[in-house]
């Protein structure tokens, strides 16, 4: 009988193996932070690529393919933010023969793109620049998670709307700060199009954009031209890239006195969970100030 | 021409390469027109795009809104058991059934039947907007014509069917 108890207790204190957690991958720091706040403590993240890497030029490392191997997901920017992972990917694929396991979450599957400029049949990879777009992938991956992970479903698709409602009222909080605030003949540039679907939430569009492709400094031709143009179309204000170093903005600012407002692009520094959050937050901080300056400058412009 | 010593007059052919030359000529034009014929059959279409991009920013926006609410709505189904009224996702602060603070909601929102949320401008646009929501959700929209404004049907068993006039959003 003593032994049989003993046996009981045994078998009690035998701590059954947990369940193994999904392994996901992320190739961008907002899906990091996307991802984080959806899973919580119920998978790992997993970052494709190290911190500090420029997703526009970086070519995949051996150590990032071993990392790709152990993932069960890889959510994926897929529109043209994130190429080297689709090599990483092809790569994996013909190493086992067509075979590879790791299940490719389209993050964007479901946003209404907005077309990339110059590029015929080409989107606009900057969904995660906005908090509208960001929601709807926030929602696609949960519920693509949900479907590898029957049992946390319910738990992701909650912890997605949880994160959503958080941002929107965030996003509210800033708005409410433009109320009374005539936006009617703000006109806006950008140095490149990172920013069009953040400023579409707000009604705003972009008049131009600097940049002929994403990186490539304009010709001392297209410069011109664009000074042209700011001057003939009244545009008040420029956004550019935060810790971006782009010359050619102060040539645009001595020609022009366009006002030039930065904003964060979101793909730098180290992942963390917070990072979009934050990082949204001054963008949304900073399109307020634009805005309030902008409207300041044209009442008292046409007062004078 | 040349008179041999048996007197048999001979034509002789200039060695001048025409011959030569005509062959080439020959060959090159029939590679021309085999590399013109392959790319002519296998040109692609230049992919069309989809039509919500001709849409105002501002209509773009709902849609993307829409879209998310859609999700949202299925989302809280699961624990609400039952799809919300307007009122409801307004009082919530959902998307374009709530107005940004400061603003006036651009749209009149109807909820015609289980699943199916109907969207019609009230002033600054000229876009319908349909949220259908069965096992996914589904977003239309249409070039609203002020006087006709039930091109569908809410007789379906999950609430309204959407006829020609509306267009799926669709990225593809």
């Amino acid at each position: 009988m003593r032994n049989l108890w003993f046996c009981f207790f045994m078998l009690l204190s035998v701590q059954l193996p947990a369940a193994e957690k999904l392994r996901v991958g992320i190739t961008l720091h907002p899906y990091y932070s996307y991802v984080s706040n959806i899973v919580r403590d119920r998978a790992e993240v997993v970052p494709l690529v190290d911190a500090g890497f420029n997703p526009h030029s970086y070519e995949m490392q051996p150590a990032d393919l071993k990392r790709l191997l152990s993932m069960d997901a890889l959510v994926v920017n897929g529109i043209g933010h994130d190429e080297f992972a689709f090599r990483a990917l092809d790569a994996l694929q013909s190493q086992n023969n067509g075979n590879a396991s790791v299940v490719v979450i389209e993050a964007n599957a479901d946003v209404p793109l907005l077309a990339a400029p110059n590029a015929q049949g080409a989107w606009n990879p900057h969904t995660f620049v906005s908090i509208s777009a960001s929601i709807r992938q926030l929602y696609t991956i949960a519920r693509e998670l949900g479907e590898l992970d029957p049992e946390n479903a319910r738990f992701y698709r909650m912890n997605a709307v949880s994160f959503a409602r958080d941002l929107r009222t965030m996003k509210n909080q800033y708005a409410s700060q433009l109320i009374g605030v005539d936006m009617s003949g703000i006109r806006i540039a950008s140095t490149h199009n990172a920013y069009g679907y953040f400023l579409q939430e707000f009604g705003i569009g972009i008049d131009t954009v600097i940049e002929p492709a994403h990186g490539v400094e304009p010709s001392a031709g297209q410069l011109q031209q664009t000074i042209d143009r700011i001057r003939d179309a009244n545009i008040q204000l420029l956004f550019t890239e935060l810790d971006m170093d782009n010359r050619y903005v102060d040539t645009i600012e001595q020609a022009t006195g366009i006002r030039i407002f930065h904003f964060s692009h979101m793909t730098y520094g180290n992942y963390d969970t917070d990072q979009f959050r934050r990082e949204m937050e001054i963008n949304l901080q900073t399109l307020v100030q634009a805005l309030q300056v902008s409207a300041t400058r044209s009442e008292s412009g046409e007062k004078s | 021409m040349s008179v041999n010593s048996e007197g048999v007059t001979e034509r002789i052919v200039p060695d001048d390469g025409r011959k030569e030359s005509r062959w080439v000529f020959l060959t090159v034009l029939l590679i021309l027109i085999a590399g013109g014929a392959g790319i002519f059959v296998n040109r692609s279409e230049p992919a069309r795009l989809p039509d919500y991009l001709q849409l105002s920013v501002n209509d773009k926006a709902v849609l993307t809104a829409l879209r998310n609410a859609g999700d949202e709505i299925l989302f809280l189904a699961e624990v609400n058991d039952a799809l919300p009224d307007i009122a409801s996702l307004e009082q919530a602060g959902v998307p374009p059934f709530a107005a940004m603070p400061g603003q006036q909601s651009r749209y009149h929102w109807q909820h015609l039947s289980a699943g199916c949320y109907l969207g019609t401008p009230k002033a600054g646009s000229r876009i319908e907007f349909l949220l259908v929501l069965e096992k996914q959700v589904t977003v239309f929209w249409r070039p609203s014509s002020g006087s006709e404004s039930h091109h569908y049907s809410n007789s379906g068993p999950v609430g309204c069917q959407p006829d020609q006039h509306w267009q799926e959003f669709s990225n593809a």
